[in-house]
């Protein structure tokens, strides 16, 4: 009893202090960025903008203004709930297929959200959607996927993580292959650059009126998953294990799969396709902290979002005047760490290798 | 293709990875080292084309058009009022609608970015005009050169909101593509903080045609945006005159067959009645093979037999870079046949003088011409 109250508390303790980690990153990346803008200043924008203080005239209006609000701040609050969204649906998506390698895009929605930037670029699909209409064809193209996914692996009986994946790489080729063939005769190169641009990923894109709508869909996911701990930590056990135990995963693992692809196609819509976050920071997180998803999902939250927000801010000012594509740095980063963690400690995924 | 000629290009090309895009920018720095020499180079170029009769220097324009430069510059951009501001203008925003852009004066502090809005204002004679510019592919051209020494070129400028912003400038003067939502995002936003923008009629996707009409646009629109139309009319004019000559000079001849081919990694690519360089031989009166913008094989070469081959290159300063362009047809026997390669009429063609071409318009049409009718020069 005494030992597990222990435990609690420094869970506990590494949330709290992740969290603070998260606000001074927020608060210590704000200041950098390629234009010099004093400290102070920035400061004293926020702190107008948030509580009141300060002049009107000059805090709520100006260049440095814009620059602070209404570009690095929404860029930083991008990149916060992108990696949320990642890290936690990376974490859904290994339960899920119970498959260490799955990541949030593994069940064919790269290749779904490929196929529709590739309608919208190429063929000028959805252009009434406004000036992102190509996220919006990407989102469609992520959930379309993930639901013919589910439904082919459903077809001839009942589905289990073994057909989900398989389906979903069939799918994902057909996906790609579907891309390629317009891509080839479409013979737009200018289309060509564009699209692959476009699935590097970027947070450069971020807009307040945006993490609007994006902000409660991915905390409302995030809480969904975090109350159905119990039956993710049942899916890394395994199906018959589970009826034995008398729940059926079948059907929690459709909900959990279309409440995931939502959330993705989200950030596939606001900041395109970023690797390897989903992928490496819930093994992160269970090498340090075990299997326990009523844990892991918020350390996971956490974790990701302060990586991505650090990965945001080197890939502006490792080299100077160029912003490098996130996904290139995140692999650079990520998986020298990834590896240097899974040679220090004996990680066994699902079993509670310790 | 055209798209290729950008620097973002290279910057994302699917064929580059983040490797190939370092090395990119070191070769970007020695290519600045060797401008000097290139400068000198294209000097000589522009000065044996000057020994033809018709002009291609703007100070070797006859004495009336002489004139007319000095009254523009004496009227100069704050002139008699003539001008009435506001003055709106139809251009575009990134969904390629035409959207008014209304000037409320002329503007004094603008951002050029790219080759053609840097050149076209040195050309108007607008360098006080320029607060920054920013992405150039070569060095300008020699006539611009003085000019260009006294404004403000960033050579490693990060095309960001956030560093335009800081600028304050009260004109971008630019291409489509920078306005993607990454970049410096849609019109809207700056339009909303009383800066104008432009984006070039020819440049990246904004017009399906790109035509020597468009390029005209741009060069008058400009010239009415700083009420230096006469100057623009000038140039505009220089290029309208030489392609009637050239079509007066050769009316009634047999249409000469041309394509415009580029070298890629292992195939060619065409350039097609809708790109600025299938335009100029069109209107130039030449007839365009294989139309489309398509990707074709030798074999197809062979069997299209144009009588004149454009071979179109990239980084026109880059010594020897022509040579390497026309070789490639020049040096592999399986196009020995083709009646182009016999009758030595094969060619390079800076892509740069035949996509968003502005003040390189005339360099274009002199290149296509000489190729198709050698006889007039």
């Amino acid at each position: 009893m005494n030992k597990s109250s222990e435990k609690v508390s420094t869970y506990v303790i590494v949330l709290l202090v992740l969290l603070m980690v998260l606000i001074g990153s927020v608060l210590l990346a704000v200041t950098i960025g390629s234009v010099p803008i004093s400290i102070q200043e920035v400061y004293q924008i926020i702190a107008h903008k948030l509580f009141g203080i300060g002049n009107v005239e000059i805090f709520s209006q100006g260049p440095v203004h814009d620059v602070v609000w209404l570009i690095r701040l929404p860029r930083l609050m991008l990149a916060i709930i992108v990696g949320i969204s990642l890290a936690v649906c990376g974490v859904i998506m290994q339960a899920i297929v119970k498959n260490p390698l799955a990541d949030p895009y593994v069940l064919g929605i790269s290749s779904g959200a490929s196929l529709g930037a590739t309608f919208a670029i190429m063929m000028g699909v959805g252009t009434m959607f406004g000036t992102n209409y190509v996220g919006v064809c990407a989102f469609l193209g992520a959930l379309g996927i993930s639901v013919l996914v589910m439904l082919l692996a459903n077809v001839g009986g009942r589905s289990n993580s073994i057909k989900l994946l398989l389906a979903g790489m069939a799918l994902s080729s057909v996906c790609s292959s579907f891309s390629s063939f317009i891509v080839y005769f479409a013979n737009d190169k200018e289309g060509m650059q564009t699209l692959t641009y476009w699935m590097m990923g970027s947070l450069a894109g971020a807009k307040w009126e945006r993490l609007e709508v994006i902000y409660p869909v991915i905390l409302i996911g995030v809480l969904f998953f975090w109350g159905q701990s119990r039956t993710l930590n049942l899916m890394l056990l395994g199906d018959e294990v589970s009826i034995t135990l008398g729940t059926d995963l079948n059907r929690y693992r459709q909900v959990y799969l279309v409440v995931a692809a939502l959330m993705i196609g989200f950030v596939v819509y606001s900041a395109g396709m970023i690797g390897f976050v989903g992928l490496i920071i819930p093994h992160l997180v269970r090498m340090l902290f075990g299997t326990d998803h009523k844990k892991i999902i918020p350390l996971s939250a956490l974790t990701g979002a302060i990586f991505l927000v650090w990965a945001d801010v080197l890939c502006r000012v490792i080299i100077p005047n160029t912003e490098l594509p996130i996904g290139i740095l995140i692999s650079m980063i990520g998986a020298p760490c990834f590896i240097y963690l899974m040679i220090k400690r004996s990680y066994g995924f699902g079993g509670a290798t310790k | 293709m055209a798209f290729l000629y950008t620097r973002e290009i290279h910057e994302y090309s699917p064929w580059n990875n983040a490797l190939d895009y370092v090395t990119y920018k070191k070769g970007e720095t020695k290519m600045k080292k060797m401008s000097g020499l290139m400068v000198m180079m294209s000097m000589v170029l522009s000065l044996s084309a000057c020994t033809k009769n018709n002009p291609v220097e703007t100070n070797s324009i006859t004495s009336e058009a002489g004139e007319v430069t000095l009254k523009a510059n004496s009227v100069g951009p704050e002139g008699e009022g003539q001008k009435q501001y506001p003055l709106t203008i139809m251009n575009y925003n990134y969904s390629k609608e035409k959207i008014p852009v209304t000037f409320e004066k002329i503007p004094e502090k603008v951002f050029c970015l790219y080759q053609n809005s840097i050149e076209t204002m040195l050309a108007l004679g607008l360098e006080d005009h320029i607060l920054a510019a920013a992405k150039m592919d070569h060095p300008v051209k020699p006539e611009y050169e003085e000019a260009f020494s006294k404004i403000n070129y960033i050579s490693d400028f990060e095309l960001t909101k956030e560093s335009v912003i800081m600028m304050q400038p009260d004109f971008i003067l630019t291409w489509m593509s920078p306005f993607d939502e990454k970049k410096l995002g849609d019109v809207d936003f700056w339009h909303e903080r009383s800066i104008n923008t432009y984006m070039a009629p020819n440049s990246n996707s904004l017009e399906p045609n790109k035509t020597l009409e468009n390029e005209y646009r741009y060069i008058m629109e400009l010239g009415e945006i700083f009420g230096v139309e006469d100057r623009a009319n000038e140039i505009v004019n220089e290029v309208k005159n030489e392609v009637n000559r050239v079509t007066e000079a050769t009316k009634g001849q047999e249409k000469k067959t041309v394509m415009i081919i580029e070298f890629g990694k292992d195939s060619m690519f065409t350039y097609g009645k809708t790109t600025l360089g299938g335009n100029m031989v069109t209107a130039l009166g030449g007839e365009l093979l294989e139309g489309a913008e398509s990707t074709i094989g030798l074999e197809d070469l062979i069997n299209l037999n144009p009588d004149v081959i454009y071979v179109v290159y990239m980084d026109e300063a880059e010594e020897g870079k022509e040579a390497a362009a026309i070789n490639k047809v020049l040096e592999n026997h399986a196009l020995a046949s083709l009646t182009a390669v016999k009758n030595g009429s094969v060619y390079g063609m800076p892509l740069g003088n035949m996509y968003a071409a502005a003040t390189r318009m005339i360099d274009g049409i002199n290149i296509f011409a000489k190729g198709m009718y050698p006889q007039l020069y």
